[in-house]
């Protein structure tokens, strides 16, 4: 019987180990580890399976494949800024006068042509009035907002849109490798031992996603849009031009396949997520390899609500946004250099002062 | 006449050599140098110095360099010498002798009386290693006078009411701990002004009951052991004898 003579890489120094196909037991000739033959052709694979990465497919968004054309009696007109060039769809029954996104009055009227008719809509839940009150409920203690922001911010018009989202469906088959260790310590009178026993984890399965949303708009901040996830869908209808009346609606200006990107990481972030709390019980666990491929993908297009407010301080836009569903109200607010540093000083000051004391207490004698 | 005489010699004689004697058995050595570690003018400025030292705390400060301890550990050896050469003041015998073997490269420091209360916890432990560290690169002199200005420097503390070296550890730390926790106050404070915080994951739109696990396989590879020695402990402990009660720490170096 011949001997196959292959050259694998040792799991623990990375040298060559040369494997006669008939020993029972490999030895490492650099580090001396041993090894089942059957670890080292695993963890080999392993290490190839690496490189296999597939590019995400989705299916092309048509307008077949969505809810179809606008019917008739479905017009929309189209208001575009002559100032910063966004762009709005609002009904014939409710007319812009000022641009949402820099309060300019100057707006041009147009019908829309050539956009895709929205698969669903969520319908505003949350009032103009609630909005405001989070709005100010949002400033309420926060220790280092500057003194005069709610007296010399000056509100622009709060805003009520409809702001085009693509919601992607699928599901992935993934196969992922993790290395892991255990680690057992004892001791006997002259010296303390650590055994350190390496381990390598394999998983494979598959999960599905819903309806993972990506902003549409490039108007609106993507982390913004984010950050006010996520809506009950549960409460998301089919698309009928009724829910537009006195809201303005933003026009999509990205397409399906570029929104795409963001939410092939956010799915391969939670696939990897989830197969991660497979792995519990050792010392260490270090990903080694991740094959993850999405399959039946498949696009959708909604309209969700959300309702905006643009402030100035200090000629400084600060913009707020909130879930028109849900009411989650984010934001960033101005902080005060000076507030930063009188509260570092009280803190540390008081801490400073009450250790000097119990310090005293402990030193006399 | 010359009787008178004789009986006022003798008399003269007598009292010198009561006198001398009296001298003799009250002069403490607060240096015994059997080793030689110091040259003389060495030996007597720390004599002047430790003796000067003991007086004014009212704590005999003793030195001794020795090249065997006679069969005895380290710690019987300093205790008998310092229990039997008429050191200690007051009833309790207060005070403390720092024994040094070149030739053994082992040190102990007893304490007696009150001075087991005075050269503990934080303060041995700042005296200790002070010599230590002179000890660790052989200078055996140096050590000698870090043990008389260290001991000088707790002394004074004690007396003062205060250990200096706790307050300060303390308010170093205090300051350094308000600092920290003040930073980290402020960092969570700035962070609550801005809560748009991109997702990173899409968690809320996996579809219920849609993890399927195919393969869950943890194979072995190998394993690896790390022996470590144990440090040897230095001594430390008390011991009680003829009325006096001993404490002390000592070691190798």
């Amino acid at each position: 019987m011949s001997n196959t003579l292959l050259e694998y890489k040792c799991p623990c120094c990375s040298g060559a180990i040369n494997f006669d196909s008939e020993a029972q037991k490999l030895v490492c000739p650099y580090c001396n580890t041993e090894f089942d033959i059957e670890a080292i052709t695993d963890f080999n694979e392993a290490e190839q399976d690496g490189a296999n990465q597939e590019e995400p497919t989705w299916e092309e968004y048509t307008t077949e494949s969505g809810s179809g054309d606008w019917q008739s009696g479905e017009e929309l007109n189209v208001y575009t800024c002559s100032s910063c060039a966004g762009e709005i769809v609002a009904d014939d029954t409710t007319s812009a006068t000022l641009c949402p996104y820099c309060g300019s009055p100057v707006l041009l009227t147009g019908r829309l042509t050539g956009a895709f008719r929205p698969d669903y809509v969520i319908p505003f839940s949350i009032s103009r009035e609630e909005a405001m009150k989070s709005f100010n409920d949002f400033m309420k203690g926060k220790l280092l907002l500057p003194k005069d922001f709610k007296t010399k911010h000056t509100t622009a018009k709060l805003e009520g849109i409809y702001v085009p989202f693509w919601l992607y469906d699928c599901d992935t088959d993934s196969s992922l490798r993790y290395r892991a260790t255990t680690v057992r310590r004892w001791s006997d009178s002259n010296y303390t031992y650590t055994k350190t026993s390496h381990f390598l984890l394999t998983r494979a399965g598959s999960l599905g996603f819903d309806k993972v949303p990506a902003d549409a708009s490039t108007k609106m901040d993507d982390i913004y849009m984010q950050a006010i996830e996520p809506y009950d869908y549960s409460k998301m209808i089919g698309f009928e031009m009724p829910y537009l009346t006195g809201f303005m609606a933003e026009k999509y200006d990205v397409d399906p396949t570029s929104a795409s990107i963001v939410a092939n990481e956010r799915i391969k972030a939670s696939t990897l997520g989830e197969f991660a709390k497979t792995t519990a019980g050792y010392a260490t666990v270090t990903p080694q390899s991740a094959n993850i491929k999405i399959l039946n993908g498949k696009t959708g297009y909604a309209l969700l609500p959300v309702w905006m407010i643009n402030t100035t301080y200090n000629n400084e836009t600060y913009t707020f946004a909130m879930n028109g569903q849900t009411g989650k109200f984010v934001g960033r607010l101005p902080i005060s250099t000076k507030k930063c540093f009188g509260w570092f000083g009280i803190i540390a000051g008081a801490i400073a002062g009450i250790g000097a004391i119990i310090s005293l207490l402990a030193s006399l004698l | 006449m010359r009787k008178l005489i004789k009986i006022t010699i003798f008399t003269i004689v007598f009292m010198a050599l009561v006198c001398a004697l009296t001298i003799c058995v009250s002069a403490k050595n607060y240096v015994v140098d059997y080793e030689n570690v110091l040259s003389s003018s060495q030996e007597n400025f720390l004599e002047n110095k430790l003796s000067s030292l003991s007086e004014k705390y009212q704590c005999d400060m003793v030195f001794l360099t020795t090249e065997s301890f006679n069969g005895k550990t380290a710690q019987h050896y300093a205790e008998n010498y310092y229990d039997n050469n008429g050191y200690g003041y007051d009833s309790d015998g207060t005070g403390v002798i720092y024994v040094l073997s070149t030739e053994q490269r082992e040190y102990y420091i007893c304490t007696t009386g009150k001075a087991n209360k005075i050269f503990k916890g934080n303060r041995m432990d700042y005296l200790e290693s002070s010599i230590l560290t002179c000890l660790q690169n052989d200078d055996f002199d140096g050590s000698a006078y870090a043990y008389a200005n260290k001991a000088t420097e707790i002394l004074e503390s004690y007396e003062a009411g205060i250990d200096t070296e706790t307050l300060k550890t303390g308010i170093i730390i205090s300051v350094i701990a308000g600092a920290i926790i003040g930073l980290i106050v402020v960092l969570v404070l700035r962070a609550k002004m801005n809560n748009a915080k991109p997702q990173k994951t899409a968690g809320h739109y996996i579809r219920n009951g849609s993890f399927n696990l195919t393969v869950c396989r943890d194979m072995y590879l190998y394993s690896t052991t790390r022996r470590v020695a144990r440090p040897k402990s230095n001594s430390s402990g008390g011991s009680r004898g003829g009325g006096r009660s001993h404490g002390g720490r000592g070691g190798r170096f």
